[in-house]
């Protein structure tokens, strides 16, 4: 990768430290054990954890949902949720263990020695109360300072944090705020009393790359410059890597593997570790391939003219197609104008998707990359047709799509499947997982009941599912199940063009790379072609063929994969690299 | 802010002569001719019956007798009843009465709801709220008059710690009994609200930051929990105003009280139309203004809800 620096040369004062057993560490959790109670009997969520802290130092723990990181940072601060409670270990903050002390005793240390920068900066703000209220309260109850001086405190604190013109923002609510300004209030927070040691805990996977690289940045600087150690809970290795000296990897409640960080990125010893440096999206820089392209390609063609001849079948009369070649999408000069509703009689006017062209080619994948806010999902609604288009159009298999009438938007549906981001969301809990998947073809007509069972046993068995997942519902599924019910439900109908947004960004990196092989395995198998918005770069090098970069509505680059990582040709696009945690990070194997 | 109160307001002229023109076309449509029954079994004199007839209107058609109504309100003529007396005399008598009863009610409703909802949520899962939801149920599941008479005579009659009956002088001590009983039902409501409310923020991200940041557990509840959870009690409370002052027809005769309800019911059966529609008309406004009075103190509560 031509972006690629020589690694840690941009973190100055790197400096690598396995020994410290010099030193008092800071925080020593020994032999952690924590359990929830649940239906009468007791859950263990973490089962042995050991980490030491020492003071000053940046210690990353890494694992997927689940693996207890998160629980055993919360024990840590004496935090835990619901009927969570330490059954045994011991957790030694300055050599006292806190593992079972009081409330008063966690009172005083909360806030005062240990800070915590929490996940989600949307849900971690009180909203009936002022910022710099929010702030000051911090500073009072720790004994900092009070009274005006908190105020001016507040406002340094905020400044500090990186939030420009602060004094007048610790007047505004934290809805009139940005997710990466209210991150940066709760960091202000966090390290309002100058504690030892700060917990963030995911503190930005909830933001657009940009925003995060920008936001670790300035943490970083700030806890060097104040000397703070930083406990860094992450699911993202190559986030870890780049920021911790010393990384412990979580599984199922359990330290896998922890040592210092390079050494465990290209060395891994754990096989889990293993599994986890191969799928981390970030680090990986290869497309996924499972078939010759062109024999891919090959079969794209003949389902596509197998559609046709269902087409004409149907309705006995050949709709009017524009020749677009290969290209099963065609998009020209789109654009969306959103109304938004309230100040004035004519409301104010939000160009969302501003004259916008790509095409996609038949059994391809085309990526459509952007932050929150660039228009990428508004652009993916216009090609499902779920969107009205204020201007311009999208020829799918040369037809537009303004112009289909009732019946041939109704075979468009067929055609074009989506798949979103969300697979709590987009499976209806009352629904069994076979009427799930049975549901379009239902709707569609397709076959009889017992053709119709056989067809939904087909696809549980192509998205790699035990047929007796059909009796259960959506809630016995695990994430990545259920987005594999999304995938086969798409596949009910025989599409050939997959709208997936989003349709890995909500899994763990592990089942992220199964989903992902999955859509690859099944687009050589079946020829199928796939639109996927995403707003992670690492997912668009592995399963893209091409790359539309968007910003604020408007397309900044369009170029083949390759291209556009080799060879970024706008600044945004080189941003966006760039801000791909662990980008920098040469892995060893 | 002075904009959305002024519309507000202003949307209110249309309710109004909606509410009036249906009610007062529901009064008129009514069976049975009440001039006739005031003479009771004899027949009345003729002439007389015509007489009266002039004297109310009742000889005009629907919509001349609304008109001629509608002015009278526009002057501060609400007419006058059967019995002679001015209608706005009656309202007199019978409104600030009902007032500071279903007061009472809100104050029961609201200090004892939101209290006990609150320890109730802070202790999920515990005796106090185990008992407290199944009392609350028990409130809402038996009849307003059991409640009444129940209470009458046991606190009344038997430990005799409250007056039983309201006598002339309507003291606030003699009010206090009914005012309970007409709060007992929404108190109970009130209580599993807050309950519900204070459970579901406990648990709230924002919460556990605060507990973070180091502050004391009583200022974690009071500062971000209580408030929080307020919200919707409030918007509960607000509405609840118009429905004590017309539901308190059961409670009122109970206790002999000689407020909205009892004037009302008791002009409903004689058909007294003027006295129903002025009654009707102003707890109708007084509905409205409670409900922009919640939604302004909705905004006072929750910054992010502007109004503009």
């Amino acid at each position: 990768m031509s972006h690629a620096v020589p690694a840690g040369s941009d973190r100055p004062g790197w400096v690598q430290r396995t020994d410290r057993d010099d030193t008092q560490p800071l925080l020593d959790v020994r032999d952690l054990h924590v359990t929830f109670r649940s239906n009468g009997r007791d859950v263990p969520a973490v089962q042995g954890a050991s980490l030491t802290v020492y003071p000053g130092q940046t210690v990353a723990v890494v694992g997927e949902s689940g693996s207890g990181k998160s629980t055993s940072a919360m024990a840590v601060m004496g935090l835990l949720p619901g009927t969570g409670r330490v059954t045994s270990g011991q957790i030694l903050f300055e050599g006292k263990d806190i593992a079972r002390a009081g409330q008063r005793e966690m009172m005083a240390l909360r806030g005062k020695s240990i800070g915590l920068v929490p996940q989600d900066p949307m849900s971690n703000l009180n909203p009936v109360w002022t910022i710099g209220y929010q702030v000051r309260e911090a500073l009072i109850a720790n004994g900092v300072a009070s009274g005006a001086a908190a105020k001016r405190r507040a406002a340094e604190l905020l400044e500090e944090a990186g939030l420009a013109d602060a004094e007048r923002r610790t007047k505004q609510y934290p809805h009139e705020f940005s997710g990466g300004m209210r991150q940066r209030t709760l960091i202000a927070i966090g390290l309002a009393a100058r504690p030892r040691l700060l917990i963030a805990d995911e503190p930005t996977s909830a933001l657009d790359v940009t925003v995060q690289r920008q936001i670790l940045d300035h943490l970083d600087g700030l806890t060097r410059e104040l000397g703070t150690a930083v406990l860094l809970i992450t699911h993202d290795l190559g986030l870890a890597a780049e920021r911790a000296e010393h990384i412990v990897v979580m599984y199922k409640g359990r330290v896998a593997e922890s040592g210092p960080a390079l050494e465990v990125l290209q060395d891994p010893q754990h096989p889990y570790t293993k599994r986890l440096v191969q799928a981390a999206p970030s680090l990986s820089s290869r497309r996924i391939t499972s078939a010759v392209r062109s024999e891919v390609l090959e079969r794209a063609e003949r389902a596509a003219e197998e559609a046709h001849a269902r087409v004409e079948a149907a309705d006995g009369v050949h709709a009017p197609v524009a020749d677009t070649g290969h290209d099963v999408i065609r998009v020209e000069n789109l654009t969306k104008v959103f109304t938004l509703r309230g100040s004035g009689v004519r409301g104010e006017q939000l160009k969302a998707v501003d004259d916008v062209s790509f095409s996609v080619r038949r059994g391809t994948t085309m990526a459509i990359v952007g932050e929150s806010g660039s228009g990428k999902s508004t652009v993916a609604q216009m090609v499902l047709n779920l969107l009205p288009i204020t201007s311009g159009r999208v020829l799918f298999d040369g037809v537009d799509l303004t112009k289909l009438d009732k019946r041939q938007r109704f075979d468009f549906r067929r055609r074009v499947q989506p798949i979103f981001q969300n697979p709590y969301g987009s499976l209806d809990p009352t629904y069994s997982i076979y009427r799930s998947i049975e549901e379009p073809l239902r709707v569609h007509k397709v076959g009889d009941a017992k053709s119709r069972e056989a067809r939904v046993r087909d696809l549980l068995d192509k998205v790699s599912l035990p047929t007796s997942t059909m009796r259960r519902f959506p809630n016995e599924l695990s994430g990545g199940q259920r987005q594999r019910v999304a995938i086969a439900r798409a596949l009910a109908l025989q599409p050939e063009v997959l709208v997936c947004d989003e349709a890995v960004s909500a899994l763990d990196v592990l089942v992220q790379a199964q989903i992902l092989t999955l859509l690859n395995d099944l687009q050589a198998q079946l020829g199928l072609s796939y639109l996927f918005i995403t707003h992670d770069l690492g997912v668009v090098r592995q399963i893209a063929d091409d790359v539309c970069v968007m910003q604020k509505g408007r397309l900044v680059e369009a170029a083949t994969t390759d291209e556009v990582f080799a060879n970024p040709r706008q600044a945004y696009t080189r941003q966006l690299l760039d801000a791909i945690p662990g980008g920098s990070i040469a892995l060893g194997a | 802010m002075v904009w959305y109160v002024g519309r507000r307001l202003l949307q209110m002229v249309p309710v109004f002569f909606g509410a009036t023109l249906l009610i007062y076309a529901m009064v008129f449509l009514l069976p049975g001719d009440p001039i006739r029954a005031l003479f009771g079994e004899r027949p009345p004199p003729p002439g007389v019956l015509e007489q009266i007839r002039a004297e109310y209107n009742l000889d005009k058609p629907f919509i001349v007798q609304y008109l001629l109504y509608v002015k009278g309100i526009l002057t501060l003529d609400f007419g006058t009843a059967f019995t002679g007396r001015p209608v706005v005399e009656l309202m007199a008598n019978a409104f600030p009465v009902t007032i500071r009863l279903a007061l009472i009610a809100l104050a029961v409703e609201a200090v004892f709801g939101i209290g006990f909802g609150l320890i109730a949520g802070l202790r999920r899962g515990g005796f106090f709220d185990a008992t407290v939801l199944i009392v609350s149920l028990i409130v809402i599941a038996i009849p307003i008059f059991v409640i009444g008479f129940v209470a009458q005579f046991v606190i009344g009659l038997k430990l005799e710690l409250l007056p039983a009956t309201v006598g002339q002088e309507e003291s606030w001590r003699q009010l206090l009994l009914p005012g309970i009983v007409l709060g007992a039902t929404s108190f109970a409501y009130v209580l599993r609200l807050t309950r519900n409310s204070v459970a579901d923020n406990l648990s709230a991200d924002h919460v556990r930051t605060a507990t973070a940041k180091g502050l004391s557990r009583p200022r974690v509840v009071s500062v971000h929990v209580l408030r929080n959870s307020l919200i919707p009690v409030v918007t509960f409370l607000g509405t609840d105003l118009g429905a004590l002052m017309a539901g308190a027809i059961v409670t009122e005769g109970i206790f002999n009280v000689n407020g909205v309800g009892g004037t009302l019911y008791q002009a409903v059966i004689r058909g007294q139309g003027t006295t129903v529609v002025s009654f009707v008309t102003v707890l109708v406004m007084v509905y409205l203004l409670a409900s922009l009075l919640v939604d302004l103190l909705y905004a006072v509560l929750d910054p992010r809800i502007r109004y503009a």
